[in-house]
């Protein structure tokens, strides 16, 4: 309670994190809040300026209302910023664990995999993948998963290997406890909180990656509603009704700022803090 | 013995560090006076902030969180609070020595180059002169071979060698005093010995006023003539070594006595139980209160100042002069 | 340092040969048959197995693989199934539009990342610093693709200032001047994430350097606070070289984005087409010359570490 407190004691926080949690509530509640069926086709209003009488935001080169593809689009843009982290935060965290908990043949072969998998620029990687493995949601996901591990493995077993030489764990070591206990009960807590912050600072950019990916055609297809592919989409009327490819731009722009302010605040709150809480020990040294 | 002329006058100094949302007192209130050719001691346990109050004495706040904020510092009459007149006594006419020598001196330069910017910093006088003169200190300084020296990168030398730089560094300026913080902390014990002795013969020899910096009362009992026992930012005790040494007047001065190791005596020693309080959660009433073995419900109520307990000896305790 | 070349050189010809294999394998189960696409809706079953044959894509798997490795290591990647022009030249030709567009959108992101970084991470809560805070993460919420289109929109359509896309005018004079002023644009667009990544990474080294111990000891020395910065800034080169590296080779694909809403004849845009149209040679040669590239920046990188940190051997 008291974190929360705290966590919201910035004005400018305050409504980031009201503005994601009003997103997310948006996309949950899209049948019902939603004017329109996104995928209804308005004849005779394509390319509709906002604000006339129905169709708030305008309708786009199709003839669909903007607003209700937005809400829509809501679910599946933030799904593909969220489960690639997700998953490849569970992966890479199992991975890196393991790595630095038994160093020797494990650690090198871990490394060396992700030695190839960094040799692949995340975004050929991803493009790649998609490609290979044929469009759609769930294969981009996986794709952008797979391009985010190594650097997820990097991350923990640099978190890690040192966490290996504290006396807690070294003890718990001598005491027989099974890897899986000392990997998980005894390093995994004390590692949490930067994976925490450093998977929150992931979701904004895999949401602007995956709406990029979308854009390029490899992901979400028409006429799904996504962010990003109603950017792709409007680009063709970009002379006509600049409103098309903007206004989803737009709400992308505010949603990953807001995102972004939050995980900053995150960041803040569980970094300094374990440096301060434990006693008096100014920055400099004693 | 000493002239009594004040050189280095601290009154009311308050340094504090302000982060986003909380403020550490790390500095408080603290008032001192380092007369010329003696050696003051400033005592304490890590994390009683120490390093911080010496900072503080040269007007140098931690940056970017330490703010100094109510009090004065200054030597032979200059401001040290005041950056355009510290700069004619901070490096030139006092000198600091640090802990962990290894982490004080500039990872990316080499040694030569670090003295010849201090010499070059504080007079006027041509490279070769400045080059000359910085291998006459490391000379000074007791290291064997000071021209290699010069060339070389800090992470080449060895714990002792990188602190007879520091030395060196300090000196470069010509000072009339010296502020050794904790400056054998983090070196071997035999290296220790050799720094101290060096310390001291440099005092001898240059005519140096030290402050020594140290959690160590065997230091304070060895080469101190006046010393200044620290709590959680406050001067808690003030007086000659001889007095404070033989009748402490704090619990705390004494649980730090009892807790070193001493030659001719066989107690046993007690350690301190217990830590520093955090700087950000300080009450009011005696900072100490957690871990006296004194305490009473008194000493909880307000804030303590410090009293005299005879001629020239303070400390900052209500229990004073009452049978321990 | 020889040998540690060495070493290198010979980690990179390992990762090199697990990326041609994987790469090769990839596309290969991609679903599609680029035969299907060669020869046109109208072919018949003969001339299908003709086109193939031509191609060599009868033989099996580990036959055609090492013949194209083959003609790899000598530089030869095959011929482009689509455009039919080797796919060596082919990719040349648009690395040099990519490292024009990399080297534009690094210079805007050096200048704002190092620059607002320094100081905003010497002045930490100043106005400044709330500026440069506020920009850096603008930066890297904007989806670059969709910068570039509010660029084009304002700056090439409201206001006819620059072109709307490609590298080069189609009529009137094309040269230096021509090519710069196409470029202003895409690297603008191209410039936000990195510069946005900067900012904040090269404020938190300088705050991070500040608070090291020496900062202090070479304040009690009496230098003046330039001096002092100087030094600050000076400790603060390795990790700053590090991460600028690091985003430029990140650019050489991420730049992809941009490449594409501005028709940007680069490395990006071509392995967008290819893919699309399943030009296997294409794809397999432009990704593999990507990842050499990027692994060969990597070592560079890495090799000039110890120029700047005199602590850092090469081992």
């Amino acid at each position: 309670m008291r974190f929360l407190k705290k966590f919201l004691s910035r004005p400018s926080t305050m409504l980031a994190s009201a503005v994601v949690v009003v997103v997310v509530l948006l996309a949950i509640t899209a049948p019902l809040v939603s004017p329109w069926d996104p995928v209804r086709v308005f004849s005779g209003l394509r390319n509709a300026p906002p604000f006339i009488p129905g169709h708030i935001l305008g309708t786009d080169q199709a003839g669909r209302d903007i607003l209700s593809r937005l809400i829509w689009g809501a679910r599946v843009t933030l799904v593909m910023g969220t489960v690639p982290v997700v998953l490849s935060m569970v992966i890479g965290t199992l991975l890196g664990l393991i790595a630095a908990y038994y160093a020797g043949a494990f650690d090198f072969a871990i490394l060396r995999l992700m030695e190839v998998l960094f040799a692949f620029p995340l975004v050929l990687l991803a493009v790649l993948a998609a490609a290979v493995f044929g469009n759609g949601m769930v294969n981009a996901m996986l794709a952008m998963a797979v391009a985010m591990v190594p650097y997820v493995i990097r991350a923990v077993y640099a978190a890690a290997k040192p966490a290996m030489e504290l006396t807690y764990v070294e003890a718990s070591i001598i005491r027989g406890a099974s890897a899986s206990h000392v990997m998980l009960a005894e390093i995994l807590p004390s590692i949490f909180p930067s994976l925490v912050v450093f998977a929150t600072s992931m979701i904004p950019l895999f949401i602007i990656f995956a709406a990029g990916l979308s854009y390029l055609g490899v992901a979400i297809q028409p006429p799904t509603p996504e962010w990003g592919l109603m950017i792709a989409e409007g680009q063709q009327v970009i002379q006509v009704a600049s409103h098309v490819p903007t206004v989803p731009g737009l709400v992308l722009l505010v949603v990953c700022f807001c995102l972004n302010v939050v995980s900053d605040h995150l960041q803040r709150e569980l970094d300094p803090r374990m440096r301060q809480r434990h006693g008096a020990r100014p920055p400099a040294g004693g | 013995m000493t002239d009594q002329q004040p050189m280095l006058v601290a009154r009311d100094l308050n340094m504090h560090l302000v982060f986003d949302n909380e403020v550490a007192k790390v500095v408080d209130n603290v008032s001192l006076v380092v007369r010329k050719g003696e050696v003051l001691g400033i005592v304490g346990e890590s994390g009683s902030g120490k390093s911080m109050l010496a900072l503080s004495l040269l007007g140098l706040p931690p940056q970017p969180y330490g703010k100094i904020v109510g009090g004065n510092v200054t030597y032979r009459g200059i401001d040290l609070l005041n950056p355009a007149s510290a700069r004619t006594v901070v490096g030139k006419r006092i000198g600091m020595v640090f802990e962990n020598p290894g982490a004080s001196l500039d990872p990316c330069y080499r040694i030569g180059d670090q003295i010849t910017e201090t010499i070059h910093a504080h007079e006027e006088i041509d490279k070769r002169g400045a080059r000359e003169r910085a291998i006459e200190l490391l000379t000074l300084v007791g290291i064997a071979d000071p021209v290699a020296t010069f060339s070389s990168y800090p992470h080449q030398l060895s714990g002792g060698m990188q602190q007879r730089t520091g030395i060196a560094i300090a000196l470069s300026g010509n000072p009339e005093m010296l502020v050794a913080d904790n400056p054998t902390s983090s070196l071997d014990v035999t290296i220790q010995a050799q720094i101290m002795r060096l310390i001291e013969d440099l005092r001898v020899r240059l005519g140096l006023t030290v402050v020594w910096i140290t959690n160590n009362m065997g230091v304070v009992a060895k080469v101190c003539d006046r010393v200044a026992v620290i709590y959680a930012g406050q001067i808690v005790e003030y007086g000659r070594v001889r007095d404070v040494l033989k009748k402490p007047g704090h619990p705390y001065t004494q649980a730090l006595l009892q807790a070193s190791p001493r030659i001719h005596d066989q107690q046993p020693l007690i350690p301190l139980r217990g830590n520093p309080p955090s700087f950000t959660d300080l009450g009011s009433g005696c900072r100490f209160a957690a871990r006296c073995p004194k305490v009473v419900a008194r000493c909880r109520e307000a804030d303590i100042e410090l009293r005299a307990l005879r001629a020239g000896h303070e400390a900052r305790c209500i229990l004073m002069g009452q049978s321990s | 340092m020889i040998r540690y070349i060495i070493r290198r050189g010979s980690h990179f010809v390992f990762i090199l040969f697990a990326i041609s294999v994987i790469v090769f394998l990839a596309i290969r189960m991609a679903p599609g048959d680029p035969i299907v696409h060669l020869a046109g809706p109208f072919a018949t079953a003969t001339q299908r197995a003709q086109i193939r044959t031509s191609y060599g894509l009868d033989k099996p798997l580990p036959v055609q693989y090492v013949k194209w490795l083959e003609k790899a290591v000598q530089g030869d990647l095959g011929l482009s199934m689509q455009l039919h022009v080797p796919v060596w030249s082919l990719l040349v030709g648009k690395l040099q539009n990519s490292v024009l567009l990399i080297l534009g959108s690094m210079i805007v992101a050096i200048t704002l990342g190092w620059g607002l970084g320094i100081l905003s991470g010497l002045k930490p809560g100043s106005f400044v610093d709330r500026l440069a805070q506020l920009l850096a993460i603008s930066g890297i919420s904007l989806p670059a693709f969709w910068f570039g289109m509010l660029l084009i929109i304002a700056f090439a359509i409201r206001l006819p200032w620059f072109p709307a896309s490609g590298i080069i005018s189609n009529r009137g004079s094309s040269g230096v001047g021509d090519v710069l002023w196409h470029l202003v644009l895409p690297a603008l667009a191209t410039a936000a994430l990195p510069a946005g990544i900067m900012i904040r990474l090269t404020r938190s080294t300088i705050i991070e350097t500040m608070q090291l111990p020496f900062v202090n000891a070479l304040k009690a020395k009496g230098l003046s606070n330039r001096v002092v910065t100087l030094h600050i800034i000076r400790n603060a080169m390795p990790a700053l070289l590090n991460m600028t590296g690091m985003q430029a080779g990140f650019l050489l694909t991420a730049d992809i984005f941009t490449e594409v809403v501005f028709s940007w004849p680069g490395l990006g845009f071509q392995i967008y087409t290819a893919i699309i149209a399943q030009d296997y040679m294409a794809v397999q040669g432009a990704v593999l010359f990507v990842c050499i590239i990027f692994v060969a920046l990597n070592i560079i990188v890495d090799v000039l570490r110890p120029l700047f940190d005199p602590r850092i051997r090469l081992v």
